[in-house]
């Protein structure tokens, strides 16, 4: 052992102080990083001189400093893979409760202007007609009211529409960033393999590859089946997407119906989404739209009938007759919520409303009487037209209560698991601060070593020369 | 627990965004005074209003049928008291021409009955704004007209209904050829007084008794529908005094369902802006603490 032994000691210190430094400035430097997990350096003693089984005798083991044993990065794969889930069951709730909200308030706009409103003042318009046949004015009072519930059947009906389409829409958006996803991991997965067989642990692509695949799974809640240090496998819907550095991708398939998602490379083939905001997306798409927009026409064309059969001449066995003279025909055409509309001869003139059974009989409001009847019959069911009106925003509205509950529980539970991954892998500023002093010190320290070593060498050259 | 910057500056974000969210939610709610700013505030509530409001619009279009209704009974009924009065004048005035001896008051009296035909024909011909009472569905046009001494009907016999809620049917009116008789075989209560007069003008006894006779049936038939009109009548006020009691329970539901309780929701706010105050203050030391600081 020489000094020389003491001075390469010292070196090996402030070389492991440097790198020390390097990470901290690495930490502090990503303190705000996405995905990112702080790093540690890991040292260990340097291999002692002389080594066991040496004949060498010395009186004993010396130490020859420090060497680096690894960059350690602080992570969990448990948790991660835990977080994934929950960013998944959060995107498909996040998804549904958007959608849902917006048909609340397409519903629900203010208190005179939903659908519930409007049929109290057509039918309320008709009984005035039935009052009062006679006066002027009264039967366009009838037409104004039909038009209104019309528009409001129609404007519904177009808004959910335009939400399908939204949908769609985003839907397409969103593949087209799973497939860009699903492509970027495999390229990191194959990056880091190649590092890993280098013999080095790429920390900070792993980090990258964590944000990758947190966002996959709040997309489409695709499901990490092997993820060791070497490579990630994604499956989704029970079959694998990434796979190494090998990528399948997915497609918007349209044709009859609503277009779904199928893979690339076997278009006959559906993926079944069951979290994730596409998953979402899906469902509000085709379970949630359908059923309220089937609620709609149904009462649409409840409502057309059974207004029709007592206003038109022909379905009317008491007969009915039109201010002008005429049997009437139809107060109300189309058969859905969409093509629901006045007639276009009342449109044309309001005469053409009934409210009579026989001809010159202006005081007969016998016809108006019984189509305001309406309002008091079963139509749907055993519901009355208001009733299910009603009923259908109530129904909205349980919906988003529900949607709201599970979208807070999972963010609540995103939220927790998010505090447990800064626990554990977050970067303290105070303690990098802390560390960064020990470094310094512990650097100077080894300099110190250093310079008196070399005094000590100066003083053997110098005065035993 | 190791806690972190970021999750310090999250946790804090997080805490005053919930507690402007809560705050925002009650100002919402007191500035409307309504608990149910959406249906899903409260689903079950919120369909519950909206049916009360329902309710409330439907009594407005019932009051005002009603109302026309009992105007129409009411001027009917007065029409038929004068009309009744005016029968009792004529049999006085008749019995007087059964007992007069001279042909010019026998004349006069005659002349009278006369008289007392034009008025019926006139009050036959009442109107309820521009439409008119006795006409049936004919409610355009004076149904009564009179050509060369025949009183002719061109009403029709409708009777104008309109049903209101619980299924109740108000009927307003009595068609003009049942009130007046046009149908009958012994000829209608003009056809009596026309024969009247011209009983006592020819001093017949026999014929003025067997007039007055049918004079008495007609009496009686409109005493039976000024009866009729009356208890309709009666049915329209009650109908009305009920809508206006339903309306201030419908009205007191309503106010119960949808309302905010006002000092409630006032109070409330008070704590939910000191909570956000004490966060955003905590906020602001926490923020600004760290080792930083103290490390030269």
């Amino acid at each position: 052992m020489s000094l020389f032994t003491t001075i390469n000691t010292a070196l090996s210190g402030l070389l492991a102080q440097q790198q020390g430094l390097e990470v901290t400035g690495h930490n502090v430097a990503n303190v705000q990083t996405p995905g990112y997990h702080r790093q540690e350096l890991v040292t260990r003693t340097a291999p002692p001189y002389p080594s066991a089984g040496s004949v060498l005798s010395t009186g004993g083991q010396f130490g020859t400093g420090v060497e680096v044993a690894q960059i350690r990065s602080m992570r969990d794969a448990y948790l991660s893979r835990q977080q994934d889930a929950t960013n998944g069951q959060l995107g498909r709730w996040s998804m549904g409760y958007q959608a849902l909200s917006r048909i609340e308030t397409m519903l629900s706009p203010g208190q005179d202007l939903d659908l519930s409103s409007s049929l109290d003042r057509f039918f309320n318009a008709w009984q005035q007609l039935a009052t009062t046949p006679e006066a002027p004015g009264i039967r366009s009072t009838v037409q104004a009211a039909g038009i209104a519930v019309a528009t409001t059947f129609n404007s519904a009906a177009s808004q959910l529409d335009t939400l399908t389409q939204q949908a769609n829409a985003d839907l397409s958006t969103r593949v087209d960033r799973l497939n860009t996803l699903s492509e970027a991991l495999a390229e990191l997965n194959a990056q880091i393999s190649i590092a890993r067989a280098e013999g080095r642990v790429p920390n900070d692509l792993l980090d990258q590859r964590g944000v990758t695949l947190s966002e996959m799974a709040q997309l489409a809640g695709v499901t990490v089946l092997a993820s060791d240090d070497a490579a990630a496998t994604v499956s989704i819907g029970g079959q694998i997407l990434v796979d190494g550095s090998y990528a399948r991708q997915l497609q918007v398939k349209t044709g009859a119906g609503q277009p779904t998602i199928v893979w690339e490379d076997t278009p006959s083939q559906t993926v079944a989404l069951r979290s994730g905001e596409i998953a979402g997306i899906l469902e509000v798409r085709d379970t949630v739209i359908p059923v309220y927009r089937q609620q709609l026409d149904d009462l649409a064309s409840a409502l057309a009938d059974a207004v029709n059969r007592l206003h038109n001449n022909a379905r009317n066995p008491a007969g009915t007759i039109t201010a002008n003279g005429q049997p009437a025909g139809d107060f109300f055409t189309g058969t859905d919520a969409a093509t629901l509309a006045v007639h276009a001869d009342i449109l044309a003139s309001a005469d053409a409303i009934a409210a009579a059974h026989t001809a010159n009989a202006p005081g007969d409001g016998s016809v108006a009487d019984a189509i305001a009847g309406v309002a008091r019959q079963p139509l749907v069911g055993v519901q009355t037209a208001g009733q299910v009106a009603r009923a259908l925003v109530g129904q909205v509205g349980t919906a988003v209560q529900a949607a709201k509950t599970q979208l807070d529980t999972t963010t609540a539970l995103r939220d927790h698991l998010h505090e447990q991954d800064t626990a554990l892998s977050g970067v303290s500023l105070d303690e990098e601060l802390t560390s960064l002093m020990m470094y310094q010190r512990a650097y100077e320290a080894s300099a110190r070593i250093m310079s008196v070593t070399d005094r000590m060498l100066e003083t053997l050259l110098t005065q035993l020369g | 627990m190791r806690i972190t910057d970021n999750y310090i500056y999250q946790a804090m974000s997080a805490q005053l965004a919930r507690a402007t969210e809560r705050m925002t939610q009650t100002q919402m709610q007191v500035s409307s005074n309504s608990r149910l700013l959406k249906p899903s505030d409260d689903p079950a509530a919120s369909v519950r209003a909206s049916e009360l409001r329902s309710g409330l619009t439907q009594l407005t279009q019932q009051e005002t049928s009603v109302k026309e209704g009992r105007a129409w009974l009411r001027d009917e009924e007065s029409v038929f008291g004068s009309i009744q009065n005016l029968l009792r004048q004529a049999r006085t005035t008749a019995l007087a021409g059964a007992s007069t001896q001279s042909d010019e008051s026998r004349a006069a009296l005659a002349l009278q009955i006369e008289q007392m035909k034009q008025s019926l024909l006139s009050m036959a011909n009442t109107s309820h704004g521009d439409r008119y009472l006795f006409g049936g569905f004919q409610t355009t046009a004076a149904p009564f007209t009179e050509a060369g001494g025949t009183v002719t009907y061109n009403g029709d016999s409708g009777i104008k209904t309109v049903t209101v809620a619980g299924g109740i049917t108000l009927t307003f009116n009595h068609s003009g050829d049942e009130a007046f008789g046009m149908s009958l075989p012994g000829g209608s209560v003009f056809d009596t007084l026309d024969a009247l007069s011209t009983a006592i003008r020819t001093d017949s006894q026999a014929d003025i008794q067997t007039q007055l006779t049918a004079l008495d049936a007609h009496n009686a038939r409109f005493t039976g529908m000024r009866i009729e009109t009356g208890l309709r009548l009666q049915q329209a006020d009650l109908l009305n005094n009920q809508i206006g009691q339903q309306r201030t329970l419908l009205t007191g539901m309503l106010s119960e369902t949808a309302d905010v309780d006002l000092a409630d929701a006032l109070v409330q706010l008070q704590a939910q802006q000191n909570a956000f105050q004490a966060a955003s203050y905590v906020a602001g030391i926490i923020g600004q603490g760290g080792l930083l600081k103290w490390l030269s």
